[in-house]
């Protein structure tokens, strides 16, 4: 954006659709577009084909777990095929799913749903989709930076779903990818570059450099593009939390791409960063100078990978702390003992990292104190999840679709929170680490959890992308199955976790049948709940696809909402916004007592009446809704997050 | 649209947008130097081999430092300059700053050319040997193995190419080192019908095609039968876990049930399995070769010479060698030795140096050792009496007395013979060796981390003088219509480059002087 173009434009009024400068080709409009909302869609869009992707790996993995050693059935194998015939007889012979495949699409299957679909769809797509709007900016505050990124993103996916035709193989050394297993598994092959170890490092090279550039995009934008009157403690929720994911990813992801050179370089150069003296391989020793320490990937490994648990789970409470409000019509319960849990959780998240390494043996010591930083996170987890539960209390709550998803998320994402606190204690963790108990744990914060509210998302954001509203009837359809599929997959993993079946078997535990045959049934039941989620998500794919051209017509505010992204044209223009937006308020403001709609937008000046409750209450702080309740109760001595149910109700 | 803040400050941040930017990449920036340090430190602390210290040359990177914190103050001079709009002078101190960044990376590559071009043998002792191959062979490098009178070559078609044929030698004279003359293909006969065809990548690819075809029809027919026998094997499972040390109650209705699945399977199905059976005796019938899962090839006319770096390899013995890629040569290994001269040796890691395998090799040597060895210690005991109980154990000492450049413990022009003059090399037995390596990433850890962090700062730099160039290029047209502009972004640029520097300051400490 040159500052010499000439600033008069800027004052139009635009028409809807176009900026004021020239309508952007084809090209520029859907693919290399700078504009915000398009990235957002287009990481949206690839977001969700790479889920897809990640649950179709899974099924085949579930296949192999229920029944070892009995091939594909027809209904699956077709998932192999779309990898081609080559692929099939190269690593399913005979149709069964051999050990190396099942490595394989377990490391896939997590590297692309963390790092390809959840983190892509949670945070890229809505941050950019949202954050600039509810800013009230015109766009991101490096919109050329911001296209670059997601391109890297979309050249980093291509790479890893192309490893997958390598003679070679994706990777198979888990999604964690530790090294020695990593730098040896593959080292038998002509070329150490086309290998899928190598290629999965190149491309989260390329992932890391993406998401660096679209974290600085998004603090900047935040910072810096923020409209006229959204001090800090009238920033909605939402765009608290992107905002600290976007450090998160920052800070964290830096010492993972030190990680992923040091292996590549231990790939490709023959060196032994996390090659220890003395490493065999298939029986020969390896022909390496040796010296370096496997423990030391694990760190750097660790140091990003917890954060980036956050950056998985985070986008769901932010989009629950948008929806529910929306939705109890009453303001959020605690906006701002909110935002300071999620500080102190971010900080906090950087420095827990060894409890995933334990079993390392790193000393009581130290993990004494992991253990202790690790109990302490648990504390701004609940106070972020019990205000999202508080917000329903006295609200007259109706259930359009995204609030049925948001509703579920608290109770599936607590299951998975709460669960994972034994795992804090390293007595615990040392039986159950690599369990299933563990899968169980960490997928009911990622799957009921963060993928429910990614749901909630789509249908509540739709209206804006599309400015029609997604099907109501297909909605249904596709929550309460995959409601009820979601815990018949994940519930049985922590009995199964407990009686020790291990997160590798790909038989199921069949050669362990001494010790596991009591609790094998559950893996049937398991799978046939897989198989019902994969159908589930039929209705949604039809929901999102038909309802850009059929569905009901949506006004600009459809839920009459408050915040920002709600005050533009539907679907909004390149520039977003007609007018300068100037803030008034804080975002939840619903239920205004003397007010005389149920909602308050923060585009909205307050009304006289308003005016005189605010100079009563004096706190320049707190939101006026709150401050209008203190003083009708007489509290406007307390801190601004008490609240009294069922007064904002009139 | 306009997005606000390009230019000027917003006024509650005070900051440009670009300059809030630069701030929040260059903490993503000392994040991950600051891993990189860490992994120094951590690798440093763990090392379970003598870590080098003073082993690089001060000087060059004394005068790089020097380079860097010059171009430092000229690119802060650059966006004075623009600042006073002084648009000559602002070009001056860019093209200083750049051409710094040219003299540095100039130097670096110097420093890494002579660690790329010198090279160590650790013996299975764990003696070291410094120095570099012999000039005799063809690429100057020792490593690599001869291999003669080869007259078969097994191929994997599932796995292996045809990429072995690169190590293919004709013999000068007694050595296996001649290029092999262009278009000369090697001959093959093939086992099934004894025809003899050239090993082209055309040829080799057709049959890599009927591989696969067969492969995919005996996928189809193995996928079938597997499915007919699932349910028997199932029943038998479920019988299984009546039995045992802790059996648990066997529904015999469901077991029957399998049982009758599978019969009525294998009945149903007979049909399929003839005719997926001929179908895969029909392509196999056609390509006899790729029955198998290798094939050997007789070579037809005079036997083949390789020589081959042991890298490439799998395995490798007096009779053969396996490619990574699964390719077998047999044939006879000719001269398993690494002819090579040495200006060092280094007895750190060997039990009992008087014993150590240099004694094999420089047997004239061991007394000057033991001499250099006596007058060092009383030397070094001397100024640090402290240590006159322990100095075995100091790392001082060890480098200082167990490692011996050769000029050291002889002339120096003796010294100089042994490593350039190849009638002084010797040549080290390959079953003497444990491992092999130019001072590259490959050496040790402390090269890895060494060539690795140096080597990201390298890119550093030459990114910051891309970009730094591009406003030197181009920045005259912004300067018009914009000077501020320009200068707002020769300050982000020059933050950059100052972080770039900082990053040195750290590096220059801890590689050349701890």
């Amino acid at each position: 954006m040159d500052a010499t173009h000439d600033s008069k434009h800027a004052d139009h009024a635009h028409d809807h659709g176009h900026d004021d400068h020239h309508h952007p080709g084809f090209i520029q409009k859907w693919i290399f577009s700078t504009d915000h909302k398009m990235i957002g869609v287009q990481y949206g869009v690839t977001g969700l084909l790479f889920l897809a992707l990640g649950f179709m790996l899974m099924l085949v993995m579930r296949w192999s777990i229920a029944h070892p050693g009995v091939p594909l059935p027809g209904e699956l194998s077709w998932i192999l095929k779309i990898f081609g015939d080559d692929f099939v007889s190269r690593w399913a012979p005979d149709g069964k799913v051999s050990g190396s495949l099942y490595n394989m699409f377990g490391a896939m299957h997590g590297t692309i749903m963390v790092f390809f679909g959840v983190v892509p769809l949670g945070f890229a797509a809505f941050v950019n989709f949202v954050t600039p709007l509810q800013v009230g900016a015109p766009d991101m505050a490096f919109p050329k930076l911001n296209m670059w990124s997601f391109w890297l993103f979309f050249i980093s996916g291509v790479l890893m779903v192309a490893s997958f035709f390598l003679p070679t193989g994706a990777a198979q050394a888990g999604w964690t990818n530790y090294s020695p297993l990593a730098a040896t598994i593959q080292r038998n092959s002509d070329s150490h570059f086309w290998t899928g170890q190598t290629q999965w490092l190149f491309a989260m090279v390329f992932n890391i450099s993406a998401s660096l550039l679209g974290a600085v995009n998004v603090l900047t934008t935040v910072i810096n593009l923020r409209a006229k009157g959204l001090t800090w403690m009238r920033l909605p929720f939402f765009s608290w939390a992107m905002f600290t994911i976007a450090f998160l990813l920052l800070l964290a992801f830096p010492p993972l791409e030190v990680a992923a050179l040091m292996q590549l370089c231990d790939q490709m150069f023959g060196s032994s960063f996390f090659l220890p003296t003395g490493l065999h391989s298939g029986g020969t020793l390896v022909d390496i100078s040796g010296g370096g320490h496997p423990v030391l990937f694990q760190h750097l490994f660790w140091f990003l990978a917890h954060p980036e648990v956050y950056v998985l789970l985070l986008p769901g409470i932010a989009i629950c702390a948008e929806i529910i409000p929306c939705n109890t019509r009453k303001p959020l319960w605690g906006y701002k003992s909110m935002v300071y849990a999620l500080l102190t959780l971010a900080f906090l998240s950087f420095i827990v990292w060894a409890h995933h390494m334990y079993l390392t043996g790193m000393g009581s010591v130290v993990a004494t104190f992991f253990q202790f930083t690790t109990v302490l996170i648990s504390v701004p987890s609940v106070i972020l999840l019990t205000c999202l539960m508080l917000s329903l209390w006295g609200g007259s709550i109706r259930f359009p679709v995204p609030m049925l998803f948001a509703t579920a998320f608290i109770p599936m994402f607590g299951i998975g929170g709460l669960t994972g606190l034994p795992l804090a204690f390293t007595f615990i963790d040392l039986y159950l680490h690599d369990t299933y108990y563990i899968i169980a744990h960490f997928h009911y914060i990622v799957a009921p959890g963060t993928i429910f509210a990614l749901f909630a998302g789509i249908y509540h954001w739709y209206p804006k992308v599309t400015g029609r509203k997604m099907s109501t009837v297909l909605g249904h359809l596709h929550f309460w199955p995959s409601l009820i599929a979601m815990n018949v997959v994940f519930a049985p993993m922590f009995i199964q976790g407990m009686a020790s079946f291990h997160r590798r078997w790909y038989d199921g535990g069949k050669v362990f049948e001494m010790t596991s045959h009591k609790y094998f049934y559950l893996n049937e039941i398991i799978s046939w709940g897989a198989w019902g989620l994969g159908l589930a998500q039929i209705p949604f794919i039809i929901n999102f696809f038909a309802s850009v051209f059929t569905g009901k017509k949506a006004s600009d505010n459809p839920w009459d909402a408050t915040t920002l992204e709600w005050n533009t044209p539907t679907p909004p223009p390149h520039g977003n916004f007609l007018t300068e937006q100037i803030v008034y308020r804080g975002p939840y403001e619903y239920s205004v007592p003397g007010a005389d709609k149920d909602f308050s937008p923060q585009w909205e000046a307050p009304t006289p009446a308003e005016k005189e409750t605010e100079d009563h209450a004096g706190h320049p702080s707190a939101t006026i809704a709150e401050r209008v309740v203190h003083s009708v109760e007489g509290e406007a001595s307390h801190d601004g997050d008490v609240y009294r149910p069922g007064m904002s109700n009139n | 649209m306009e997005i606000p803040y390009t230019v000027s400050a917003r006024p509650d941040t005070g900051l440009y947008n670009a300059k809030v930017g630069i701030w929040l990449f260059l903490a993503s920036e000392v994040m991950l130097f600051g891993g990189l340090f860490s992994s120094y430190v951590f690798l440093r602390i763990g090392a379970d081999f003598p870590w080098p210290f003073h082993e690089l040359k001060v000087l060059p990177g004394f005068i790089n430092t020097m380079v860097l914190i010059a171009s430092s103050v000229t690119v802060v001079a650059a966006w004075a300059s623009l600042k006073a709009r002084r648009y000559g002078w602002y070009q001056i101190n860019m093209l200083i700053t750049i051409a710094c960044s040219f003299a540095f990376m100039c130097i670096k590559g110097y420093e890494y050319y002579g660690k790329f071009t010198h090279y160590s043998v650790i013996l299975e002792d764990g003696t070291v040997f410094d120095g570099h191959p012999a000039h005799a062979s063809e690429e100057h490098q020792g490593d690599k193995i001869a291999f003669t009178e080869v007259k078969e070559i097994t191929l994997a078609p599932g796995k292996s190419n045809l990429h072995f044929l690169r190590h293919r030698r004709v013999s000068e004279g007694a050595k296996p080192f001649g290029k092999v003359p262009e278009g000369q293909l090697v001959k093959v006969r093939l086992p099934s019908n004894g025809t003899e065809i050239e090993l082209t990548e055309e040829w080799y690819k057709g049959l890599q095609k009927q591989y696969w075809d067969v492969r995919h029809a005996r996928r189809d027919l193995n996928t079938l039968l597997a499915r007919i026998e699932a349910p028997k094997t199932r029943a038998d499972d479920l019988r299984k876990t009546g039995e045992g040390e802790t059996p648990v109650p066997v529904d015999f209705r469901k077991v029957e049930a399998f049982l009758n699945e599978y019969e009525k399977l294998k009945v149903d199905s007979a049909e399929k399995v003839k005719e997926l059976t001929a179908k895969v005796k029909a392509l196999e019938g056609a390509a006899p070769d790729v029955v198998g899962d290798t094939l050997k090839l007789q070579v037809v006319g005079n036997p083949l010479v390789f020589l081959v770096g042991e890298k490439d390899l799998q395995t490798y013995n007096a009779t053969g060698v396996t490619f990574r890629d699964d390719t077998v040569l047999t044939g006879k290994m000719t001269g398993d030795s690494i002819p090579f001269n040495i200006d060092a040796i280094d007895l750190r890691q060997v039990k009992k140096p008087e014993n150590s395998l240099a004694w094999k090799y420089f047997p004239q040597l061991k007394e000057a050792y033991v001499k250099h060895r006596e007058e060092k210690t009383a030397a070094y005991v001397q100024k640090h009496p402290s240590h006159a109980g322990n100095y075995t154990e100091v790392s001082d000492w060890q480098h200082e007395v167990l490692r011996i450049p050769l000029e050291e413990i002889m002339p120096e022009e003796q010294a100089h013979e042994y490593l350039h003059d190849e009638a002084h090399s010797v040549h080290i037995d390959r079953a003497d060796k444990r491992f092999y390596s130019n001072f590259s990433p490959s050496r040790s850890p402390y090269y890895a981390i060494y060539f690795l962090m140096t080597g990201l700062h390298g890119l550093h730099v030459i990114g910051g003088a891309i970009v730094l160039g591009y406003f030197l290029v181009t920045g005259r047209k912004m300067y018009l219509n914009n000077p501020e502009h320009l200068a707002n972004r020769v300050e982000v640029g020059g933050l950059f480059w100052h972080f770039v520097d900082l990053v040195w300051i750290f590096l220059f400490p801890v590689f050349y002087l701890m």
